[in-house]
Parts: C-alpha cells; sequence; structure tokens
C-alpha cells in the first residue's frame, strides 16, 4: 500500500485511509506505538486496509497497536474488524456506549443468528466481540467527554484520546432504533436494517503532545442541543483547544456540518481531510466540496471520483442491457492521506502525502 | 420417491391431447412423451397394477401413439392393463425433458427501496473470484421479479439474482435471468433463547455492563 518508511519515534502521523469500502484512521502516537480508529476493506486485497498499510511501512500490528475504536455500527466503519481485533493482540478496545445496551447486543445477536451474505456489518461485531471474550479483554465504552485512551508519549509528552460523543441524547435515540427494528418471535428475519442517519457515532478528540486532532467519525449535525454536533459544542466539559488537523465528519456531508466547528474547535489553516461514499447522489457532493475547500483550503479526500470499473462477461453484461438494469460498484479504490508531524513544543507543521488514488479535495 | 408411469393397453377413455386443459404439467409432460416416443419402451407385457386416474389418463395418452392397434381415441375399453416394468420414471422424464439451469453469474441481493417501479438493492457476487467478494448497488426494473414476488417486495427482502443458461435435454439452450425471493427464516422461541444467551454473554465484555 506504500512504500515509505515509518515516522519517526518522536514524529506523529495520521493517515485517512478509504474507502475501499469504507474509512479508517491509523494514528501514530510515538515510540512505533499506533492506534485505529475504525476499520475498513482495502479494494485490492480485500483485507483490513489499516493492517495492510500498517505491514507496508514495516509496522507489526499485533504488537505495535495499543488501541481500536469503532466509532459506530455501519459497515463502511467496521468492515473487517473483527479480523483487526483478532491480529492487534496488544490492543485495548473500544465500543460506542451503546454498545453495552441489551437492545443492541441481542440487535446483534438476532441478525447474526439469522445472517444472510449481505448482512449490513453485524458479523463483523459479532466477531470483533467473540474476539474479545476469546481474549478475556474488557472494552472501554465512548461516551462524551470521557478519556478512553492514555499513553505516554516522546519526550515527556502523553497521549490522550476523549470521546466528544455520543451524547446521552445520541444513545436514546439509537437505542429506540434497534429496539423497533428487532424482530418479534414468529416474524421473518430480514437483513439487519441499516438506518439512514448516523446515531450514536463516537466523534474523538486526539491529543499527542501539543498536537490537537479533531476526528468527526460520521456524527451529523441535528440542530437538537442534546445530540450531535450542537451538543458536542454545547459542553462545557470537553477537552480545550483547537485542532489543526480535522477528519470531516461524514465524507463531507452537508449534514455533518456545523460551523461552530469551524470556527471553534478548529485552528484557521487547519489540515482538512475526507474520505467520499460511494452510494446513492455520493458525497461530498459539489456543494459539499466547495464549502469543505473554502474553510479549509489545505483539504485532500482519499479517492478520485472515478469508481471501479464493472466488469462482466458477454453473456451477463447482455442480460443486463436486456433488463435495463443497472450495477455499479460500491467500492471505489482504496487510497490514503498521511500527514506526519514532529512532536515537539515548536510551529506545527503537518507534512501530507497523498498515495496516487487520493488528491486534493479541490480537485475531486 | 420415484412415479411409475406404465403403459397401457386398453383404448383411451380421455380426450385427445389437444383437448385436455392447457397448463397441467403432468399432461404436458404425457404430451412430451408421446413426441418423444423412444423414451416409452415397445412391446410392454401387460397386467400389473392400476395407478391413479389422473395418471392413467397421462399414460393413456401417452401410450396411444404406441398402441399395436394404432387405435388411439374414442372408445372405452373394459380392460385396463400395464406393464410390469416401468417404461420411464416420471422423475427421470421430468428431468430429462425439462432441463437443468447453469448459472454464469449470481448474486444475494437485499432490497433497500422501492421507488417508481425500480428495485434499488444491494448485491453480493456469490461467484468466488480469487476469494473476493465484490458488493455491487443495482437497479432491477421491478417487473424482472416474478409477480407474486414483487406484489410483497419490500426494503429488507433478500433475493437471489442467477444469470446463466436453461439447457433443455433436446439440446435447446436459452439465456436466462432469474430472480427469486428468499424466504427468510423465522425467529423461533428456541432461536430467542439462543440470542438471550449469546446477548447475555455479549454484556461480560464491557467494564460497565448495563441491563445485564
Amino acid at each position: 500500500m506504500s512504500d515509505a518508511a515509518k515516522p519517526a519515534n518522536a514524529e506523529a502521523e495520521i493517515t485517512l485511509i478509504g474507502p475501499g469500502f469504507g474509512e479508517s484512521v491509523v494514528i501514530h502516537f510515538g515510540d512505533n506505538c499506533w492506534a485505529i480508529i475504525d476499520c475498513c476493506i482495502d479494494s485490492r486485497t480485500k483485507s483490513p486496509a489499516p493492517l495492510s498499510y500498517l505491514q507496508s511501512i514495516g509496522v507489526d500490528p499485533s504488537e505495535s497497536v495499543k488501541f481500536v475504536l469503532a466509532t459506530h455500527w455501519h459497515n463502511d466503519h467496521i468492515g473487517g474488524i473483527a479480523k483487526l481485533i483478532e491480529t492487534c493482540e496488544s490492543a485495548t478496545f473500544s465500543f460506542p456506549i451503546g454498545f453495552s445496551e441489551e437492545q443492541f447486543r441481542k440487535f446483534v445477536s438476532t441478525y447474526h443468528q439469522k445472517s444472510t451474505a449481505v448482512d449490513n456489518g453485524v458479523s463483523d461485531i459479532c466477531g470483533a466481540f467473540n474476539h474479545i471474550l476469546h481474549k478475556s479483554s474488557k472494552c472501554e465504552l465512548a461516551i462524551a467527554n470521557r478519556p478512553i485512551f492514555a499513553a505516554k508519549s516522546v519526550a515527556g509528552h502523553s497521549t490522550r484520546i476523549t470521546a466528544l460523543s455520543p451524547s446521552s441524547g445520541d444513545c436514546v435515540n439509537f437505542l429506540k432504533m434497534v429496539a423497533s427494528v428487532i424482530p418479534p418471535r414468529g416474524s421473518a428475519v430480514a437483513r439487519a436494517p441499516r438506518p439512514d442517519s448516523n446515531l450514536m457515532s463516537a466523534a474523538t478528540w486526539l491529543e499527542i503532545g501539543p498536537l490537537s486532532i479533531l476526528l468527526g467519525a460520521d456524527l451529523e449535525e441535528t440542530g437538537n442541543p442534546a445530540t450531535g454536533w450542537t451538543a458536542v459544542l454545547g459542553s462545557t466539559t470537553r477537552p480545550q483547544g483547537a485542532a489543526s488537523l480535522f477528519k470531516v465528519p461524514h465524507h463531507g456531508s452537508d449534514n455533518g456540518h456545523h460551523s461552530g466547528v469551524w470556527s471553534r474547535m478548529l485552528t484557521g489553516q487547519v489540515l482538512a481531510l475526507v474520505t467520499p461514499w460511494n452510494r446513492g447522489r455520493g458525497l461530498p457532493t459539489k456543494s459539499d466540496q466547495a464549502r469543505i475547500v473554502q474553510l479549509a483550503p489545505q483539504s485532500f479526500i482519499t479517492s478520485a471520483r472515478s469508481g471501479l470499473a464493472v466488469r462482466h462477461g458477454q453473456t451477463v453484461a447482455r442480460t443486463l442491457r436486456e433488463a435495463n438494469a443497472k450495477l455499479s460498484r460500491t467500492e471505489q479504490p482504496t487510497g490514503f492521506i498521511r500527514a506526519r508531524a514532529p512532536i515537539s513544543s515548536g510551529p506545527i507543521s503537518w507534512t501530507v502525502h497523498c498515495s496516487p488514488e487520493a488528491c486534493p479535495l479541490q480537485n475531486y | 420417491m420415484n412415479t411409475i408411469v406404465k403403459s397401457w393397453e386398453h383404448k383411451p377413455t380421455v380426450p385427445a391431447p389437444s383437448a385436455v386443459p392447457s397448463g397441467h404439467t403432468q399432461v404436458h409432460l404425457a404430451n412430451q412423451l408421446k413426441r418423444d416416443s423412444w423414451l416409452v419402451k415397445k412391446n410392454a407385457v401387460p397386467e400389473v397394477e392400476t395407478i391413479g386416474t389422473l395418471l392413467g389418463q397421462i399414460d393413456q395418452n401417452a401410450a396411444g401413439s404406441h398402441d399395436a392397434a394404432g387405435n388411439t381415441s374414442g372408445e372405452t375399453s373394459a380392460k385396463e392393463t400395464v406393464s410390469p416394468e416401468p417404461i420411464v420414471k416420471l422423475d427421470e422424464l421430468t428431468k430429462k425433458n425439462v432441463g437443468s439451469f447453469y448459472a454464469i453469474q449470481e448474486w444475494e441481493g437485499y432490497v433497500t427501496k422501492i421507488s417508481e417501479g425500480t428495485v434499488f438493492a444491494d448485491l453480493v457476487d456469490l461467484v468466488p473470484r480469487n476469494e473476493t467478494r465484490p458488493s455491487f448497488q443495482a437497479e432491477i426494473p421491478i417487473h424482472e421479479f416474478a409477480d407474486d414476488e414483487a406484489e410483497t417486495l419490500a426494503s429488507g427482502s433478500v433475493f437471489r439474482w442467477s444469470i446463466g443458461y436453461y439447457r433443455y435435454f433436446s439440446g435447446r439452450k436459452d439465456r436466462l435471468s432469474r430472480i427469486r425471493c428468499r424466504k427468510l427464516p423465522i425467529l423461533l422461541a428456541a432461536d430467542e433463547a439462543a440470542i438471550e444467551e449469546e446477548a447475555r454473554g455479549f454484556g461480560n465484555l464491557f467494564h460497565e455492563p448495563k441491563n445485564s
């Protein structure tokens, strides 16, 4: 995936990978210690993309990954997470707090026991749970304003990851949704439904020494003071400061945008990273692209707009044509954007490297 | 279980094939048998048993063309005799004459939305290619589904879409696109017990389990 060397011990790295199918953030917080937030599948290797990336730069994930967080259960964020958790033997794990609730555990078990080939990520969650049980590990629960990971970094600096969401309001809405889709006895079990909204997504605030980074996950803005970005901004106990790097939430979508985030949580020269979403009308849209580029001239996207080609034999292609059916690949080529900066008290300076699939957002 | 079709010596009492109600599969089979006369063993020895009326009718139709007397219509015979040996097994007959479907491409699909006569679905490729399982999003005209299935199709429905060739025994083959909705599993009391147990076990994962 990358022919680069791994970062220096005193160098932080934030690499956004996507969207083979989904997205993942790989973080180096010093001394060859790593964290991974979310997981996606590499379109080439069909294996978890963060593992492919780490191995390509000479990092052994089984020893060096210390923390794994799944921000929410949508399958574009948890694809391959069972394999990731199995591999990262030295890591602690974290899930949003709603994962511990009885309704969600029953929901996962129900759809897992009656799964189909297209199961919406339930088998990944179940696999992850079973691997953690097998290791006799425990999970940290991510809820707004709770630190979920802390470690020493280099030169006396420390690393801390704090969950900014979900709020209690996000959790209530999520669990209501989950309860409503658990089928009653005697009814048919269809595929696990995929809700349109990204309820209970865990946005995080990452501090590596003097560096602050905002990872927006898929947290959306609802206008409700108890949920979404409004709840984050309204919190008096969240970590303070301005982030110099921003993983733009929800693939740059308008429903993940809150102007207060840009004005109150980010520096003026923020480096913005985006992954696209290749379904429906696709994300980011042209207007999303224009909005983000205006707010952050230094913004990059992990994959260009062109999707993977659909190749069928003559017979299948002819049949599809005659049926007037349209097929397109869900995945796009997996690319990454790597940003590195020294962990020191001097001026913050990110060095950005884009894989061949990635590009500046203005060129998207 | 195999059903045995036997030849009859008597003159048929049923209408000629053309008068048999259409759409009756077994009668069609009989007509097919009549055309493919080589399937029926000639010079069959009579007298073994009598079989059901319908099959008898089929047999009569089938055997009519092979009647030594060449008498295939009109009069009723009092004596109905059958061959002691099976001339052809119906299962075999069905298999040979109906043919087999060979899939070139198969997907499992999941309906995400139905709008203006179009079914929007996520598809997973079920044909192994280098152990990958690419996924697609599809827009399929609803008339590609069987009429009865189209009526009950809803978001969440699971189906299998196969494209391939239907090869007939005669050697003819037709290209075919076939979509079949999957009958979804029913959640039973026994399932609930297993679900409860697994869900309870997952409660041990968390530092602060709730409601467990």
